[in-house]
């Protein structure tokens, strides 16, 4: 196995973007645009339904 | 055990609600709002484990929240159920250095895992300086299906990866 360089650069950067886009969201109560957020798709746990 | 240690046993976690856009929040008895969002991440999709790859971001609406042992037992508690719901499973995050907080919060992600107490799982912290930023990458998974060798392999990747962004600089 060995991972690409850029695969995990890309990875780095984009979490530190989508995180600071998903913070501007949350303050301007507004949806999130999965085309802004890479390559990278929202997930919703089911075993999250218990804390419901 | 002290009588704090056992008043904890019988704190439960916050309720909260999942959103349409799959946003989960809640609201802590001290009125701060938490959000918590799982990604799935494609970018390993060639992989044999990328298909499992995810990256959770935690915020709240309050710079300096106050302490709160629920919003620590509702955060593990998500993130375990989580985790449990696949054994290949792979979660990811980043201390977001924004603010000058990073160090902070990798304590807070330590503090969390300490007491969900699992030995099913192993959180480790890669953590990198490039020139004025400290980047601190933190990794979650299932030991029984991955084994030790996959973090050597991320960390050697993670190290060249580094590298590379340091000599763009």
């Amino acid at each position: 196995m060995n991972i690409e360089t850029s695969k995990i650069k890309k990875h780095i950067e984009e979490s530190i973007a989508v995180k600071s886009y998903i913070k501007q969201c949350l303050k301007e109560n507004r949806p999130i645009d999965e085309s802004k957020i890479g390559e990278r798709r929202i997930f919703t746990p089911i075993s999250w339904q218990k804390f419901q | 055990m002290n009588q704090k240690l056992e008043r904890e046993e019988f704190l439960l976690p916050y309720r909260g609600k999942s959103s349409n856009n799959g946003i989960f929040s809640f609201t802590t008895d001290f009125g701060v709002n938490y959000s918590v969002v799982i990604f799935k991440v494609e970018t390993f999709s060639e992989y044999y484990f990328g298909n499992n790859v995810f990256d959770i971001a935690i915020n709240c609406d309050l710079q300096n929240p106050p302490k709160d042992k629920r919003v620590q037992i509702t955060i593990n508690e998500l993130i375990a159920s989580f985790l449990l719901e696949n054994e290949h499973y792979i979660l990811t995050f980043v201390c977001d250095f924004a603010d000058n907080k990073h160090l902070a919060r990798k304590r807070k992600f330590n503090n969390w895992f300490k007491l969900a107490n699992n030995d099913d799982f192993v959180m480790h912290f890669l953590e990198y300086q490039i020139v004025d930023i400290y980047y601190i990458f933190g990794i979650i998974y299932n030991t029984n299906t991955y084994g030790k060798e996959l973090l050597s392999e991320i960390e050697l990747n993670i190290s060249k990866t580094i590298e590379s962004i340091k000599s763009e600089k």
